[in-house]
């Protein structure tokens, strides 16, 4: 019951690399800053949370920059990413009939490779948001200098960013820990156990396997 | 308090500036340094410092003629009030009982929001202090029983303040004894301003004036409809995980014993 056990369920294996990990762990914190400071600032009610940051006048500055490390991270989250999380094939056309085995049905799902349907989904939709948000989240920072008809423009289109992005920001930070356990060390130390790459990535695990002379 | 009105009669404006120097005075802002372009018109718009101004307009007469055109401009204090809506700081912008609206520069963050949301564009960035300022009625003066301090100085009766249904009265009298093409402008916008003017021309004829100012609708689009939803689709997507949680619980991955080769 070692993790040093080769091909014990409980080996540990590289599923992420240092590269991957630092950009996910910016793009996701940047994102996570920006939601606390951004709905601090849009609703009144919610206005008390500003003082986390120091008040109101800090958070717009927190927003601001989380917003440039948001931009810069996201461009990079998308290069990396876009070969495995922006292409699908027929298995991810099977996975979402079956809802991804979370909702009705737990048999008969595809095995998956590094990224499941649902993941490229959400890489999907952060890929559009990501730009949408960065554009017009500088020209909302800068109204005198883009003018009235783009700012004004800006101003729904970035609360469209947010109610588009909100609930799944939530799903997404909930399947990749608590909902799945064994998920959260593959952000953070890369590894992962063979029994998670089983049950969650079965595809890729057979690649892995293949590669590594198995 | 009761609702006020602010009457401002431009067929008896004289462009003294008397409205704007009071203004400076009272409200102790330094005047800006500029460069002459061709107009009267000093500054050339509002500012940070300037909550107030003459525009300076000239206008060909029937007669091949030149016409001058004075405006007294500044904000409008409206009751459906652009500048309240965009707001993300709570307590920045307010409304008093006479009908000012009130721009806290002290508790601005400088988002400049508002700037894009007044149809009239009135509030104006301070670089040097990264805050909006504007015309706030002086509401200092008004809850001393004084009037506003343009008000006080105009010495033609062109800025008049009053009781809100006296001062549209006199409004809508004046409008009949000039006749022609002029009008009240204000009462009838953005569920009524708080400054009106009597107009001696059509609206379109005056520079920087909207002749139908309203709050973009794109605005209301981002407060009223997708600000909600997205707290919506958040609390959903919170709602969602939570019951997954209860009913369906984690996806635990299965560990067995020993190194059995896999598959």
């Amino acid at each position: 019951m070692s993790s040093t056990v080769k091909n014990s369920s409980y080996e540990l294996i590289d599923v992420t690399t240092p590269f991957e990990r630092l950009v996910h762990l910016a793009f996701a914190g940047s994102c996570i800053l920006l939601f606390i400071s951004g709905f601090s600032l849009m609703f009144h009610s919610l206005s008390f949370i500003t003082n986390i940051f120091g008040g109101p006048y800090v958070t717009k500055y927190v927003h601001n920059f989380s917003g440039l490390l948001f931009a810069v991270s996201g461009l990079f989250a998308v290069v990396i990413w876009f070969k495995e999380g922006a292409i699908f094939n027929a298995d991810d056309i099977k996975w979402f009939m079956k809802g991804g085995g979370y909702l009705w049905t737990k048999e008969g799902i595809p095995p998956q490779g590094r990224f499941n349907a649902g993941q490229k989904m959400y890489f999907v939709l952060k890929a559009a948001t990501w730009a949408l948000m960065s554009v017009t989240g500088i020209i909302m920072w800068f109204p005198y200098f883009f003018g009235r008809e783009l700012t004004i423009f800006s101003y729904p289109l970035h609360a469209l960013g947010v109610a588009s992005l909100a609930g799944a920001v939530v799903v997404h930070g909930f399947l990749g820990s608590l909902g799945n356990p064994g998920t959260i060390q593959a952000m953070i130390t890369g590894k992962c156990t063979r029994a998670w790459a089983k049950l969650q990535h079965a595809k890729w695990l057979k690649e892995y396997d293949e590669k590594h002379g198995k | 308090m009761k609702e006020k009105i602010m009457l401002v009669d431009l067929s008896k404006c004289t462009a003294c500036r008397s409205c704007q120097v009071a203004c400076k005075n009272w409200n102790g802002l330094p005047a800006v340094p500029t460069i002459n372009s061709g107009t009267y018109q000093n500054p050339p718009d509002l500012n940070a410092k300037t909550y107030t101004l003459i525009r300076f307009q000239e206008l060909e007469a029937r007669d091949g003629a030149m016409k001058w055109l004075f405006r007294n401009d500044k904000c409008f204090h409206c009751t459906d009030a652009g500048c309240m809506k965009a707001c993300p700081v709570p307590g920045c912008i307010t409304r008093t009982e006479s009908g000012a609206v009130v721009l806290d520069s002290t508790k601005c963050i400088g988002c400049k929001y508002c700037y894009h949301a007044c149809p009239f564009s009135v509030p104006q960035f301070d670089a040097a202090t990264e805050k909006m300022y504007k015309c706030h009625w002086c509401h200092d003066r008004q809850a001393e029983g004084r009037i506003p301090a343009c008000a006080k100085a105009c010495p033609t009766g062109t800025i008049q303040f009053g009781d809100k249904d006296a001062m549209l009265a006199l409004a809508n009298k004046r409008v009949k004894e000039l006749g022609g093409d002029a009008s009240v402008y204000g009462d009838k916008h953005l569920d009524g301003t708080h400054v009106v003017y009597v107009l001696t021309e059509k609206p379109e004829v005056y520079d920087n004036l909207p002749v139908h100012p309203k709050i973009s609708p794109l605005i209301f689009l981002w407060k009223d409809v997708l600000k909600p939803f997205s707290m919506l689709t958040f609390l959903g997507g919170l709602g969602a995980c939570a019951l997954y949680y209860l009913i369906k619980g984690p996806k635990r991955p299965k560990f067995e014993e020993g190194g059995e080769k896999h598959e």
